[in-house]
């Protein structure tokens, strides 16, 4: 038989493994996202989510909006960064680069007639409507805006969506530029420096309602898995998981979802843990963008 | 010269040699000034293009930091308008106003001023169409409806590829002309044939220029002008506006000074003018002492005034001058015993009356009387006597003739009448009556009751042509034969 004292040793050493980590983390921690909109919008539309899980969690954290894509993809590669919410073909690319990387949560939308909560959206293939432009195929030698190499919707899905239409859109297009974000697609298409772009409906829906029904899809991509929550790999499992558990349990009418649609316009529904091959096909996106 | 003339010029140059005095010292004042102002503009140029060539080398350096950077080599090759944008933003400062990327074909990549204006093709335009050249340009350029001071260079990867263009510009305004001379005491100013920017919008205070040169490419347009401009001093433009004041003040003063000095001293010394003139008169026989004092009357209506005591005095001296005259000429035409005209009166008057008689026609006559036997009387009673005697004939004589007539002693007891305007019946009837007047006159006094004696009287009618001395030679020779013929008669003188 075991003497008492050595099981009240081990129960207090797991005590203190467990709690080490909230201990340790003096300094806030950073949850940061990619520009996805006007950094600070989006700095707005998610600060009440991360201090909602600060609060959960008891450890403090501090929202940061990275330059792009990129910087995210490299900050929670060498650990600058703790949490993420992160495109999906950022993710994608990123779980490549870093396979350590701690998938958490799939962020959730209510679709169009809010019966169901989807995890998935769609990029569309846009032009103004008063333009002479019918398909995707008539823009031969005009000028196209992308959002960014590592966005989903704004650059692998409309570039994957092109190639299978037989377009190389280096040799298509006139002249493709990067906006960085896709609110800028939007805003440059407005402004008569591009005749067409690529961005997610999410973003066609919120320009529809702020400039009206000015524009015309030529094309709408498949279901896109939607924007996940990611961990460092070096953050504890402990707090890995304290912060998934306070995203799950986050309820449909929670304030923050209400913040996220206010700001963002986007449908907020929740978040839900989505099985490995979730991410795939914008895996295949992005293997064919590579080709 | 007269004198108001004197007393002007006398009060008016001094006036003015001390104010053109005081002119000559500000001028040379204003020279001096001049000459410091001179010298600091050599240093305010100096300070302006120092603040030129700050600019120019900081339009540059921010092109050759953008245009040398790998990220920005990157940017362009991938058509990131977003990195192009927001990076190039960054290094906006007073003297950046914009920073324009293109690709290799002169496609604009991003405009830092202006997210969303991208995509359009500048490669025939100037400075682009240089930079695709693999020209590094500076110099002022119009791009995008603006005249700006543009750096231009092309963007090259591995330091040979040409990749793209960079242009960095600051746009030329007023407000950076102000930042240009901003510190430094001295306006800025460029000009085009279509547009003008300056510090100042005050160029009328601009008292000179000096050409700044700006290095620019010989493609670049070329200014009209770029100068630096020198502003009137503050203190110097204060002594020039006094300058100017004392100059209108010696003028307004040499021309209004005279004036109202002439009418002031002429204001004052009319009335001794006046003075003067009828002075001046009176002794040239021109005018009468009544006269002068007329003239004189307004002098007495100013009181007080010292030439209103000069005219009182002189009208009283006058008002004296010609009682005394009266009294001499009364006394040198009236005999001093019987109170009669003396014989030069009755001359003067005879001669007056001979005049007025052939100017004007008409006649007068003249009665010659004596006292009948007077000498007699004389020796008899004495001559206090006698003048008794002579004073009552004249009495009757004056009580006896008409007003018009004058009577006059003519020397001794003979007494002379002058009948103006009487024909020769009237003056004998005239002599008669006197004769029998004086024939029953007594005297009174000591020889109370006693006859004063008879008269024998010559008359004369004046007959044209006759002269004076003619006329009384015939009344005398008339009064002569009334004595011969007995006495106490009146005898009618022949006609010549």
């Amino acid at each position: 038989m075991k003497p008492i004292w050595a099981s009240r040793v081990r129960l207090c050493a797991a005590v203190v493994m467990f709690a080490l980590p909230l201990i340790v983390h003096a300094e806030p921690l950073i949850f940061a996202s990619y520009p996805f909109g006007d950094p600070v919008r989006v700095q707005r539309g998610l600060a009440p989510l991360v201090e909602h899980l600060a609060d959960v969690t008891g450890t403090p954290m501090r929202l940061v909006i990275t330059r792009n894509y990129q910087e995210l993809s490299s900050r929670l590669a060498d650990g600058t960064v703790d949490f993420a919410w992160i495109g999906s073909a950022n993710y994608d690319r990123t779980r490549i680069q870093v396979p350590s990387i701690q998938y958490l949560a799939t962020y959730l939308e209510w679709n169009r007639e809010r019966t169901e909560r989807i995890s998935f959206y769609r990029a569309v293939i846009l032009t103004l409507a008063d333009s002479e432009f019918e398909t995707v195929e008539s823009l031969r030698g005009t000028r196209f805006g992308f959002t960014d190499p590592d966005s989903t919707a704004g650059y692998a899905y409309p570039r994957m969506m092109m190639m299978t239409a037989g377009i190389n859109y280096s040799q298509f297009f006139g002249s493709v530029f990067f906006l960085g974000t896709h609110e800028n697609v939007i805003r440059a298409l407005l402004a008569g420096s591009l005749d067409a772009g690529a961005v997610s409906d999410g973003t066609l829906f919120n320009a529809q309602s702020e400039h009206g029904d000015q524009f015309r899809v030529l094309m709408w991509s498949p279901p896109i898995p939607l924007d996940a929550v990611v961990a460092a790999d070096h953050v504890s499992p402990a707090l890995t998981a304290a912060v998934r558990n306070a995203l799950l349990a986050l309820p449909a009418d929670h304030p923050v979802h209400d913040t996220i649609e206010r700001v963002f316009g986007w449908p907020a529904a929740g978040f839900s843990v989505m099985p490995d091959e979730f991410y795939d096909p914008v895996f295949r996106a992005l293997e064919l963008r590579n080709r | 010269m007269r004198l108001t003339a004197r007393i002007t010029i006398t009060a008016v140059i001094p006036l003015v040699l001390i104010l053109t005095l005081v002119v000559v010292q500000l001028n040379r004042s204003i020279s001096y000034e001049r000459e410091a102002a001179a010298r600091e503009d050599q240093l305010k140029l100096a300070l302006v293009r120092n603040n030129v060539t700050t600019l120019l080398n900081q339009l540059q350096s921010t092109a050759a930091i953008l245009a040398g950077s790998a990220e920005t080599a990157r940017a362009v090759l991938a058509s990131d308008v977003n990195f192009l944008q927001q990076w190039s933003e960054l290094f906006h400062t007073p003297f950046v106003s914009r920073v324009l990327f293109t690709d290799s074909r002169g496609i604009v990549l991003a405009r830092s001023d202006d997210q969303f204006r991208f995509s359009d093709n500048l490669s025939r335009q100037e400075p682009v169409s240089l930079a695709l050249e693999g020209k590094q340009i500076r110099g002022f350029f119009v791009l995008d409806n603006t005249i700006s001071l543009s750096v231009a260079q092309p963007i090259l990867l591995y330091d040979e590829l040409l990749i793209g263009t960079i242009v960095v510009e600051v746009r030329l305004s007023d407000d950076l002309m102000y930042r240009l001379a901003r510190g430094t005491g001295a306006g800025v100013l460029i000009e085009f044939s279509d547009a003008l920017f300056s510090s100042h919008a005050e160029t009328n205070r601009v008292r000179g220029h000096s050409d700044i040169a700006f290095r620019y490419d010989p493609e670049s347009l070329i200014p009209l002008r770029a100068s630096v401009l020198f502003f009137e001093d503050e203190y110097v433009q204060r002594l020039r506006d006094l300058q100017f004041r004392f100059i209108s003040f010696i003028v307004l003063l040499a021309l209004g000074l005279p004036a109202v000095l002439v009418f002031i001293l002429r204001a004052y010394l009319r009335p001794y003018a006046r003075l003067i003139e009828g002075l001046v008169k009176l002794s040239g026989g021109r005018e009468t002492f009544a006269e002068v004092r007329a003239s004189f009357e307004p002098l007495l209506a100013q009181p007080g005034h010292q030439a209103a005591l000069i005219a009182d005095a002189v009208s009283r001296f006058t008002r004296s001058m010609e009682e005394s005259i009266d009294m001499l000429e009364k006394l040198s035409t009236t005999d001093q015993l019987t109170g009669l005209r003396n014989r030069r009166s009755i001359e003067t008057t005879l001669r007056d009356e001979i005049d007025r008689v052939t100017r004007y026609g008409g006649t007068f006559s003249l009665l010659l009387a004596d006292i009948d036997n007077f000498k007699l009387v004389n020796d008899a009673l004495g001559h206090p006597e006698g003048d008794r005697i002579l004073q009552t004939v004249a009495d009757i004589m004056t009580t006896n003739s008409r007003a018009t007539d004058v009577v006059a002693r003519w020397g001794g007891e003979e007494f002379i009448i002058h009948c103006s305007g009487t024909i020769l019946e009237g003056a004998v009837e005239l002599s008669d009556k006197l004769r029998r007047a004086v024939g029953d006159a007594t005297y009174s006094d000591q020889w109370r009751g006693a006859p004063v004696g008879t008269l024998s009287i010559g008359v004369a009618e004046y007959e044209p042509g006759e002269t004076a001395e003619a006329l009384l030679s015939r009344v005398d020779t008339a009064l002569y034969r009334a004595k011969q013929s007995g006495r106490d008669r009146v005898e009618i003188a022949r006609s010549n």
